[in-house]
């Protein structure tokens, strides 16, 4: 499942429930909005201006949050009540349960059927919630660090409370963030929370896929921790080349062996790896500067993109340390076909590439697993902001942020975004929706027969969500009530939800079968019926 | 006219019987005036208190009067009728304190007031209490505690309902307390039959200024449903209800909507099936629903976009149309600060059937308006025709079939009254000389009487032909009450709070001073 949100919810975090989401370790964590200059960089934006007149690539699919599967439940933190709500997205009924002091941060745990974690900003701890039989079981563990969000290991074991700068309100230059707090949930005592320092800046927090160490990236480098026996950074390796060296746009990405970080950097044509053993730098030349560099889901393959030659650089782990050989250079289209920006879909070898920048409306799709055999370009009718494609690939949700234009430059005047159904399974046309506001959350179906958008924002309605019917490619338009900031789906109760901006609390749920709404509002309320006798 | 020979033989009777040494606590009871009367089917029921009786006053075809008394309690409140005016329901108190084991306890007495006259049951109650809500079908009512039921230690959650359908019985009256975050009733409503899960309901909605609680009033022992309104302290007032059914297919979708006197928000609460045994029959989910400015009234409306909950609000001028699904609204613009709403679907030709017509007034300003719930291109409401008067409207009553196409509107300070014509959408005047007048409807739709309390000017209004006939009494009129004769005719009869009681009876049909009987000593009737 994909789910994601441009904006990251302050007082109303909401996480969703979804069984076939898989690891979660990169949940909500990387859903702050990029920061232009600022200093946290790596999660935001990437890219450099590689060619003379375009700006860097933005990727705004990182600035969505991305969800946390629980099962059934979605998890509603309050801040000013203290209370955590959790609403049964099956039968909709809304339990409360009291959390600690400002519980902000939510995180599911995978692994752990319905499980979140939340972290309570003004007590410093946080709450372990768990809801199984229509029991609610609690546990409070100490948070030192604080943070604002969380980095969960994939089986769930693990979670690291850490603070991104970019999320923060005009950090102070002394303002390192370098306390982390790496909670070992299978622990009991002092041994469940332990309290580290890791290098200035974290940008993004990490695990190996075997569960022994968690990465830190941060401006100094990638501090490593060891996650048996006694949670210590063991490590700090070093990224860049000079201590006077930015590391603010630096974008790295760690394989799934904890082996390898992959560096792109801005003004060197090729990318940096860096073992995590033992430190040693291994560059990879390519023809061009890399405005691009992913790293796929299963850790197999990275992508770089090199916008001035119009070229994808793949990069086959590890293969490519040991012989740079393996680097393999497909030139997209005809050449001339501006390409900044990759998105690569989990269990799929396709990979979606396009130009932010150049607001070019061409989609190339090309397969990664058989790079020669040529790539499909799509015309879309409105530049390319974003795409989010359905696991596997069967499809991709485009976002166009911006309206198009006619044959003499002219905007739209009846729409100011839109988005697009592209099949990709199927070579056929893709479809275009004209929204009257900007779209701010989009989620895919773990079954990749649904895509829900929302749009508009607090300060530019209307306000709206979408749900389209994949591979029929119709779109069902519904109206909200109130400013939607994220957007998921519960497949165990074959509801999508929209969760919006209400001082009370609101959320929509849409079923995916049926299309019925039901919308709560005012959680509180909800969860303080009282059945029964009273006599 | 003539007047009553029977009165003056009871006086005759009263004279001899005080001659007599001993006689009745009856003839030292005195009488209370004003008195407490209403309408009832074929009689008008008044209020003896200190004779601890009601005197059913029933109009015979010669224009005579009846009288039945019928025994009731100590401490008598306000008479009320069932909806149907079938049934008259008397609330006594009885001695408070009960000192002694023969001391009267509290009852509720109906009577019946329309083919048989006589008490039909007598309700015993455990506690004093003031309040009674009679359901709007008339099958239960509901004894309440009233903020003047002054006791050194009370209960005001405490309710008895009573199911008039039913004799007496251990289980009827059911009294109990309602669960409370804190409150106490300030409204109750009593829902149709709702389409829950496990069969179909009525619910009895009890609102305090913090929570409200729904009650099975079949089974209204079993335990109530409470739903807090507010997560604040600020405290609530309860203003309004609305009740949908949803569509009669489902039992998952009836809701129960509430506003609240000078907020914004309204919470719809949405009647849903249980998911654990403990909820019972149903499971209540509360959703507040902000909208832009105080509702002043609220109805659930059919349009041609489904379900939606209309909301008047006078401060922006227009008819918000909520989706009670999502807690989206559209707005209607109405142009002027419309604050009160009435369904008229039912007389009026709408745009087409799926979709309500609304009549909207206001007591500040001089019009009303006809909405149309349909949907054209490009609005979310068919028309909006205003209809404007002279002076605003204070209140609209319906006329019963077969002119139920009319509504008689009460001008806001009682000196004039309008007939507007839902289907033509015409309002014609209707001016008084003197102000503060009184309107009463016939029940069979044939006419409206005015009257001004304390002056003996009477008006005959023909609803068909709106031709008024002016009657001057002899006496001044207290209130007026149109009945059914025993001969199947109808009779105006107008009170005169003249020593014990004096009433004129007029043909209602063919009002005339002709034929019109006078009666003296009304609460002298039954004498012991």
């Amino acid at each position: 499942m994909t789910r994601t949100s441009f904006a990251w919810l302050l007082s109303l975090l909401v996480v969703a429930a979804c069984g076939a989401g898989g690891a979660a370790s990169n949940e909500p964590t990387s859903g702050a909005a990029p920061t232009p200059g600022g200093t946290g960089g790596g999660a935001g934006s990437s890219g450099t201006g590689a060619d003379a007149g375009l700006p860097p690539e933005k990727e705004i699919e990182d600035n969505f949050v991305s969800p946390v599967a629980t099962g059934r439940f979605v998890w509603v933190a309050n801040p000013a009540s203290g209370r955590v709500a959790y609403i049964d997205a099956t039968s909709l009924v809304v339990r409360i349960v009291e959390a600690g002091n400002a519980p902000t941060h939510l995180a599911g745990i995978p692994g752990s059927g319905d499980t979140a974690l939340v972290l309570n900003v003004l007590s410093r701890d946080a709450t372990l919630l768990h809801a199984e039989g229509g029991a609610l079981s609690t546990r409070s563990l100490a948070v030192p660090s604080g943070g604002n969000g969380w980095a969960i290991s994939a089986d769930g074991r693990y979670a690291i409370a850490w603070t991104d700068a970019a999320r923060e309100t005009a950090p102070d230059p002394l303002d390192g963030y370098q306390d982390v707090t790496v909670l070992d949930l299978a622990a009991t005592g002092a041994e469940a929370s332990t309290a580290l320092t890791v290098g200035y800046r974290p940008v993004s927090v990490s695990f190996d896929s075997a569960g022994t160490r968690a990465f830190v990236v941060t401006q100094d480098g990638v501090s490593v921790i060891s996650l048996t026996g006694p949670k210590t950074v063991t490590k700090n390796v070093k990224i860049a080349d000079g201590a006077a060296e930015s590391t603010d746009t630096r974008d790295v990405a760690i394989t799934k062996d904890g082996a390898y970080a992959l560096v792109r950097r801005e003004k060197t044509k090729g990318i940096i790896i860096v073992s995590l053993d033992d430190g040693k730098k291994t560059t990879i030349a390519l023809p061009a500067l890399a405005t691009d560099l992913d790293l796929a889901p299963d850790g197999s393959l990275a992508i770089a993109v090199l916008r001035d030659t119009s070229q994808v650089a793949l990069l086959p782990i590890p293969a490519v340390l040991s012989d740079p050989n393996a680097v393999k250079l497909v030139t997209v289209g005809t050449g001339a076909d501006v390409i900044g920006s990759a998105v690569l879909a989990k269990q799929s070898p396709v990979a979606f590439l396009y130009s932010s920048a150049a607001k070019s409306p061409v989609l190339t799709l090309l397969d990664t697993s058989a790079p020669t055999s040529g790539t499909r370009a799509i015309l879309l009718r409105a530049p390319v902001a974003g795409v989010f494609p359905a696991i596997g690939a069967p499809h991709a949700v485009v976002l166009h942020d911006q309206p198009p234009t006619d044959a003499n430059g002219k905007p739209s005047t009846q729409y100011k975004a839109g988005f697009s159904l592209v099949p990709v399974a199927q070579d056929l046309p893709a479809k275009i929706q004209g929204l009257a506001s900007v779209p701010v959350a989009v989620a895919n179906s773990p079954k990749g027969d649904r895509a829900i958008i929302a749009t508009g924002t607090e300060k530019a309605g209307p306000w709206a969500a979408y749900v389209a019917r994949l591979p029929a490619q119709q779109i069902d338009s519904f109206e909200l009530a109130s400013p939607p900031t994220s957007v998921g789906v519960v497949p165990e109760a074959d509801r999508a939800y929209v969760a919006q901006k209400h001082p009370d609390g609101r959320i929509t749920f849409i079923s995916l079968s049926t299309g019925e709404l039901r919308t709560l509002t005012g959680f509180e309320l909800a969860s303080q019926v009282v059945y029964g006798n009273g006599n | 006219m003539k007047a009553s020979s029977s009165s003056a033989m009871f006086v005759a009777c009263a004279a001899l019987i005080a001659g007599c040494g001993d006689r009745p606590d009856f003839w030292d009871s005195g009488t209370t005036s004003p008195p407490s009367a209403v309408a009832a089917e074929g009689a008008v029921a008044v209020l003896d208190a200190p004779a601890r009786r009601v005197v059913l006053l029933a109009p015979e075809g010669d224009l005579s009067l009846a009288a039945t008394p019928v025994a009731i309690g100590k401490g008598a409140r306000p008479l009320a009728t069932t909806p149907d005016r079938r049934t008259v329901l008397a609330l006594t108190r009885g001695d408070v304190p009960r000192r002694t084991a023969d001391a009267e306890a509290p009852a509720l007495f109906a009577i019946d007031a329309s083919d048989g006259l006589g008490l039909r049951a007598r309700y015993p109650l455990t506690d004093p209490l003031s309040g009674l809500a009679v359901d709007p079908q008339g099958t239960y009512a509901i004894v309440h505690a009233e903020s003047d039921d002054a006791s050194f230690v009370s209960n005001p959650n405490e309710l008895v309902v009573v199911d008039l359908s039913r004799a007496p019985s251990a289980q009827n009256p059911a009294p109990l307390t309602l669960r409370s975050f804190g409150g106490r009733p300030e409204r109750l409503d009593f829902t149709t039959s709702l389409g829950l899960p496990g069969g179909p309901r009525r619910l009895l909605v009890a609102e305090t200024d913090r929570d409200v609680a729904l009650l099975d009033l079949a089974n209204p022992t079993s335990g109530e449903v409470t739903v807090r309104l507010t997560s604040s302290s600020a405290r609530l007032t309860p203003a309004g209800s609305a009740i949908t059914d949803g569509d009669p297919a489902r039992d998952d979708d009836a809701r129960i909507a509430l506003r609240f006197s000078g907020d914004p928000n309204v919470v719809i609460i949405d009647l849903l099936p249980p998911t654990e045994a403990a909820q019972g029959a149903f499971r209540a989910s509360p959703n507040i629903v902000g909208l832009p400015s105080a509702p002043t009234d609220i109805a659930f409306v059919r349009t041609d976009g489904g379900l939606r909950l209309a909301a008047v609000l006078p401060q922006s001028k227009s008819l918000a149309l909520v989706d009670p699904a999502t807690g989206t609204s559209s707005s209607v613009a109405l142009g002027d600060a419309f604050e009160r709403m009435a369904l008229v679907t039912d007389v009026v030709q709408g745009t087409n059937d799926a979709a309500d017509v609304a009549l909207l007034w206001s007591p500040s300003r001089p019009l009303v308006a006809i909405v149309a719930l349909g949907k054209t291109v490009g609005k979310p409401y068919k028309s909006v025709d205003v209809v404007p008067l002279e002076t605003p409207v204070a209140s609209v009553l319906a006329v019963p079939p077969p002119r139920a196409h009319l509504r008689v509107l009460a001008t806001a300070g009682g000196g004039g009254f309008f007939v507007l014509d839902l289907s033509t959408r015409t309002a014609s005047p209707l001016t008084t000389s003197r102000p503060g007048i009184s309107l009463t409807l016939a029940p069979d739709g044939g006419r409206a009487w005015v009257h001004v309390p304390g002056s003996p000017d009477l008006a005959s209004l023909d609803l068909g032909v709106l031709h008024p006939e002016n009657l001057q009494l002899t006496r001044s009129i207290h209130s007026t009450y149109d009945v059914r004769r025993r001969d199947g005719g109808r009779a105006l009869v107008a009170l005169h709070a003249v020593g014990a009681l004096g009433a004129t009876v007029l043909d209602g049909r063919s009002p005339s001073l002709l034929h019109a009987r006078e009666h003296a000593g009304l609460l002298l009737s039954g004498a012991p």
